[in-house]
């Protein structure tokens, strides 16, 4: 049952992530989740620290993506295509480098960062309605912050040893 | 993008795959084909009520704790809750009275207009979620109940959203501090008409758009909502406006953001 739990730790970790973000929890009056989006960097950092890690073939990452749409109300595929850039500069990040140097690797989830809001940004205006620039840069900037908090807080046991 | 691994290759080749479907999907949502809107429907309900279920032990958890709270409160504190509900009871009753107080000058000053009924709808609120393009509300009452993709959602007979997306029995709404939320409204005795719209930088202001140009307000002017091509009903509070001097002024919502269990739905029959 735990090595169960272990192997699919990433996914299991995304889904609560998902459900658990309509949790009121408010700082300065904001919910959380305009501050950072949790979702990114637990892709990136699941699959960085394992790069066998592909979140039942990508099936697993593609079915949370569609919940968590679903929940927002967003189009469905949307947050499919920020989750999939996050997950292609992770495996590429993964497949070059040689041993783990963290600043290397939090300036690749910087770059993905700017991929999927630029995805997101065109996707949003493309559906006609209005985004604020300064509520991305916000979420954003807190994500690029969270990563390290998340690579300090999360075992590397746990973070190794997904393999779903 | 390089891969080296036969591994990887295979990585690569789920991630094009997923995105071309992603983006399949989002064109196809986004067309509002009506075969695909039932699949929709089915699966926004599905995901909707299982996530409800999966929350409910934890919401029922916090109710325990709330309740075991309560019982060690002393007389007077429950007493105060008992006041709040009371106040907020007389808030209702005010604002109902303002309203029609509002509906019924209408009614004077144009004559021969039709006169809309609308049908309400008690709804609970089942979830509220939060991202960076908006705050949405998620109700247990969908297009099996006649809601509408625009009706307006209210709470003590004060507007607070309107329904953005519809599915068979759950619905998403968006708030009217929302920068994509337009409502058309009537300030003040003097009836002007404009578009209120979300404050980007704040959610105790909104914005108002396409204000005739000459205006004058008084502090205090209500707002409430205008009916053009039936979007709204007539009559309901929006806000009011707040001047600081005479070019200074700005309106602010009459809703309460802590207060939303359960909300009305006013369904419009387009």
């Amino acid at each position: 049952m735990f090595t169960f739990f272990k192997k699919y730790i990433a996914s299991i970790f995304l889904l609560v992530s998902v459900i658990a973000g309509s949790v009121n929890i408010d700082i300065l009056n904001k919910s959380i989740s305009y501050y950072f989006n949790l979702q990114l960097i637990l892709i990136y950092l699941f699959k960085i620290s394992n790069p066998s890690l592909n979140f039942g073939k990508g099936v697993y990452l593609f079915l949370i993506s569609i919940i968590n749409d679903s929940l927002n109300g967003l189009f469905f595929g949307t947050s499919a295509i920020l989750y999939f850039i996050v997950f292609a500069v992770a495996a590429f990040q993964s497949t070059i480098k040689l041993r783990s140097i963290f600043i290397s690797e939090w300036f690749s989830f910087g770059l993905s960062l700017i991929l999927a809001y630029l995805a997101y940004y065109a996707l949003i205006s493309f559906s006609g309605k209005d985004l604020i620039f300064l509520n991305i840069f916000i979420n954003f900037s807190f994500t690029l912050i969270g990563y390290p908090l998340l690579w300090f807080i999360i075992p590397k046991s746990y973070l190794n040893n997904a393999i779903r | 993008m390089k891969f080296t691994s036969s591994e990887n290759v295979d990585v690569k080749k789920n991630v094009i795959i997923f995105i071309i479907i992603a983006l399949i999907l989002f064109f196809v949502d986004r067309s509002e084909n009506k075969y695909f809107k039932i699949i929709r429907f089915s699966i926004n309900d599905a995901i909707i009520y299982s996530t409800v279920i999966v929350k409910s032990p934890f919401n029922f958890a916090i109710k325990i704790s709330n309740s075991i709270t309560n019982f060690f409160q002393s007389k007077n504190t429950i007493n105060q809750n008992e006041i709040i509900e009371l106040k907020n009871e007389i808030n209702k009753i005010k604002n109902e009275n303002i309203s029609l107080r509002l509906q019924l000058d209408n009614f004077k000053k144009i004559i021969n207009e039709e006169n809309y009924q609308f049908q309400t709808i008690r709804t609970k609120v089942l979830m509220y979620k939060s991202n960076i393009l908006q705050e949405t509300i998620i109700i247990n009452k969908g297009e099996k109940d006649g809601v509408n993709v625009g009706d307006p959602l209210i709470k003590n007979n004060v507007l607070v959203g309107k329904v953005i997306k519809t599915n068979f029995k759950s619905s998403h709404g968006i708030l009217i501090t929302n920068i994509n939320s337009r409502v058309p409204v009537k300030i003040g005795d003097k009836s002007y008409r404009a578009i209120v719209v979300g404050n980007p930088n704040t959610e105790k202001r909104l914005n108002l758009e396409f204000l005739p140009k000459e205006f004058s307000f008084n502090d205090g002017d209500y707002i409430y909502t205008t009916n053009i091509n039936n979007i709204m009903p007539e009559g309901i509070l929006v806000g009011r406006m707040i001047l600081k001097d005479k070019n200074n002024f700005f309106a602010s919502p009459l809703y309460d953001f802590n207060q939303m269990d359960y909300l009305t739905i006013i369904t419009m029959k387009r």
